[in-house]
C-alpha cells in the first residue's frame, strides 16, 4: 500500500510545482516586454518622494505650447468628484477599482492640488478628471444606471449617456503606469495608454504618464472612450501606419473600430446644450478641435462626417450606433448608410 | 478495474503548462494614439505624402510616402532635419500675423473644393480631397458648422488647404505648403 501512495504523491507534488511555477510567470506576464522606456519621469518622482510628499510632473511643456485654457479642465473646482465621495465610488467602478498599480501611484494622494495653479495633480486625480467628462456631460451625473442593456435606447436617449454606459461595460480593468512609453527619449510622440488582450489572460487597460501629464482632460476621455472599443468588444486596428497618426489607424470610419467610436463621442460632447453646467465653452471648443484632429489624422481613408452632421447625435443615439458608425463602407453600401458627397 | 496511471504524466503536464503560459505571452496590443509633434500631411495627384516633426529645438522627424487609397503598411522614415529646414516649418506655422490667411484659405477650400475619385479595378471606386492639413497643437483657424434650423456656428479647425486647380491659395498658404515640400523632402534624403 505504501509503495502505491508514495509515487501518487510525487506526482502531485510535481503538479504543484509546475503549478507554481506558471503561476509566477502569469505574473509577470503584462510585462512581456521588459524594456522600460528611459523617461520615465513619474516612476522617478515617486522613487523620490519625501517623507510621503510626491513632486508630481509639470504638464508636458511640448504639449502646452498649444491651448493653454485646457489647463482650467483639471480645476478641482471644476470636477464634481472632488467634493464627492459618492462621485468618486461612481467613477472607480468603471474598472479603475479593478486595475493595478495606483496605490503605487499615489491613491492615497487623490485629492492633492497643486498649490498655485489648483490643477489636481495626481495620476488618479487626473484620472478621475477624464472620466468625469463622460460622467458629468449627462445632466443624470452619477445617477445614471449604466447597467442596463445597450439596447435600452428609451433609457440611454443620447449618445453621451448610451456611450457612459458602454465605456462601463465593455471595459477591463484600468490600470495606472508611471512609464512613459515615448518611442525615443527625445522624442515627445509618446504613447498615451494601451489596451492588451491575450488568451488565458486577465486583460487590462494601461494608462501612460503622457496620459496624465501630456493632454488635457477632454482628450484623455476620448482616449478612455477610444480603449474600451478595444477591450470586451476586442475591436483591432487595422490601418496599419497609412494615416498620419502613424500607429493606431482604422482603415476607414465604417471600420466601426477604436477610432470611429472616439470621435463619435466627441461629438455628442459638443453636440451638448449651450447652457450645460458640465461643459463649459472652452471644453466644447476643445472638443471641436480634437474632432477635427482626430477625424484626419487617425483614418487612412478620408472621413466625409463633419461636426455639423452630429447635430442630432444626442437626439437619435440609436441612428448613429446602429447605422451612422458603419456608414461610408464601399463595400457594404446596402446596409449602412452612404453619405452624399 | 484500475488502468495503470502512465509515468509520463507529469512530464506532459508540464509541457502542456508551458506552451499555455508562452500563449498567453502572445498578447496584442493596442495603443490609443500617440500625443506630440506637429503633423503635415498633403494628399495630392494619388499619393500620400506625411512629416511629423518635434517642436522647439528637436529635430527630429518621420516621413511616409504612400499612394492613395493609404496602404495598411506604409512605411515610415526617421531623420533628424537640418536646423534651419526645422525652424523655417516652425515660423510659418506659428507666426500669427499669417493666420488670417491661413483662414483664408480654409474658407476657399471649403467653399469651392472637390473631391477626386478614382476608378479601381474590381472594386469601389475611391474618393479624396486633394489637400493639406496641419494637425497637432498648432494655431487653428475657424470653420463654420452648418446646421439645419438653426444659426451656423464657427468651431476651431486645423489648418487646411484645398489642392484642387479651382482653389486660389494665399501667398503665406503657398509658401507653408513649399516649406512642407522641402522638408518632407529633406527627410528622404537625410541619412538617420
Amino acid at each position: 500500500m505504501p509503495s502505491e501512495v508514495k509515487p501518487r504523491w510525487r506526482g502531485t507534488i510535481t503538479l504543484l510545482a509546475i503549478a507554481a511555477v506558471g503561476a509566477l510567470a502569469y505574473m509577470f506576464m503584462p510585462s512581456c516586454s521588459m524594456l522600460a522606456d528611459a523617461d520615465d519621469t513619474l516612476c522617478h518622482a515617486i522613487a523620490a518622494a519625501k517623507d510621503g510628499v510626491v513632486d508630481w510632473p509639470a504638464y508636458d511643456e511640448g504639449y502646452w505650447r498649444g491651448p493653454k485654457t485646457c489647463h482650467e479642465f483639471d480645476h478641482c473646482t471644476l470636477n464634481p468628484w472632488f467634493t464627492s465621495e459618492d462621485a468618486r465610488a461612481y467613477i472607480e467602478r468603471f474598472g479603475i477599482a479593478q486595475g493595478h498599480n495606483w496605490a503605487d501611484l499615489g491613491r492615497a494622494d487623490t485629492l492633492s492640488v497643486d498649490k498655485v495653479t489648483e490643477e489636481v495633480n495626481s495620476p488618479l486625480g487626473r484620472t478621475y478628471n477624464a472620466y468625469a467628462n463622460i460622467v458629468f456631460a449627462n445632466l443624470e451625473g452619477i445617477e445614471l444606471d449604466r447597467g442596463r442593456s445597450l439596447n435600452d435606447f428609451e433609457y440611454y436617449d443620447t449618445y453621451l449617456k448610451w456611450s457612459s454606459a458602454y465605456t462601463s461595460q465593455k471595459t477591463y480593468r484600468v490600470n495606472g503606469n508611471c512609464v512613459r512609453n515615448c518611442r525615443t527619449v527625445e522624442s515627445t510622440k509618446c504613447v498615451i495608454a494601451k489596451t492588451t488582450t491575450g488568451p488565458f489572460r486577465n486583460d487590462y487597460i494601461d494608462l501612460y504618464q503622457t496620459f496624465f501629464y501630456g493632454i488635457d482632460s477632454i482628450w484623455r476621455a476620448s482616449t478612455i472612450v477610444h480603449e474600451v472599443r478595444h477591450a470586451r468588444h476586442g475591436v483591432s486596428h487595422d490601418g496599419g501606419s497609412g494615416c498620419q497618426n502613424r500607429s493606431a489607424c482604422d482603415l476607414r470610419w465604417s471600420s466601426r473600430g477604436a477610432n470611429t467610436f472616439e470621435v463619435m463621442w466627441l461629438a455628442a460632447y459638443y453636440w451638448t446644450p449651450e447652457n450645460h453646467p458640465f461643459i463649459t465653452p472652452a471644453r466644447r471648443a476643445r472638443a471641436a478641435v480634437l474632432f477635427g484632429q482626430r477625424k484626419k489624422a487617425t483614418f487612412n481613408e478620408d472621413v466625409l462626417w463633419n461636426l455639423g452632421d452630429f447635430y442630432a447625435i444626442n437626439d437619435t443615439p440609436e441612428f448613429y450606433v446602429e447605422q451612422a458608425s458603419c456608414s461610408e463602407d464601399p463595400d457594404n453600401p446596402i446596409y449602412c448608410l452612404i453619405l452624399a458627397d | 478495474m484500475t488502468f495503470p496511471r502512465p509515468a509520463h504524466t507529469p512530464i506532459f503536464s508540464a509541457v502542456l503548462f508551458c506552451a499555455l503560459v508562452q500563449t498567453g505571452c502572445t498578447v496584442e496590443d493596442e495603443p490609443s494614439s500617440t500625443a506630440g509633434g506637429y503633423v503635415f500631411s498633403r494628399d495630392f495627384d494619388g499619393e500620400r505624402g506625411v512629416l511629423r516633426i518635434e517642436p522647439s529645438h528637436e529635430r527630429a522627424a518621420e516621413c511616409m510616402k504612400t499612394s492613395l487609397p493609404a496602404s495598411a503598411n506604409a512605411s515610415w522614415k526617421e531623420a533628424y532635419l537640418a536646423p534651419e529646414t526645422h525652424r523655417a516649418l516652425v515660423e510659418l506655422l506659428f507666426d500669427e500675423t499669417r493666420l488670417p490667411s491661413y483662414q483664408a484659405d480654409l474658407n476657399a477650400s471649403k467653399a469651392s473644393g472637390t473631391r477626386v475619385c478614382t476608378p479601381r479595378s474590381g472594386a469601389p471606386d475611391f474618393c479624396y480631397v486633394p489637400e493639406f492639413v496641419v494637425t497637432g497643437d498648432v494655431p487653428t483657424v475657424q470653420v463654420e458648422v452648418v446646421v439645419p434650423d438653426a444659426p451656423s456656428r464657427f468651431v476651431p479647425s486645423p489648418l487646411r488647404f484645398g489642392l484642387q486647380p479651382e482653389v486660389e491659395l494665399s501667398d503665406e498658404g503657398q509658401e507653408l505648403i513649399d516649406a512642407f515640400l522641402v522638408a518632407h523632402q529633406a527627410c528622404w534624403k537625410v541619412d538617420d
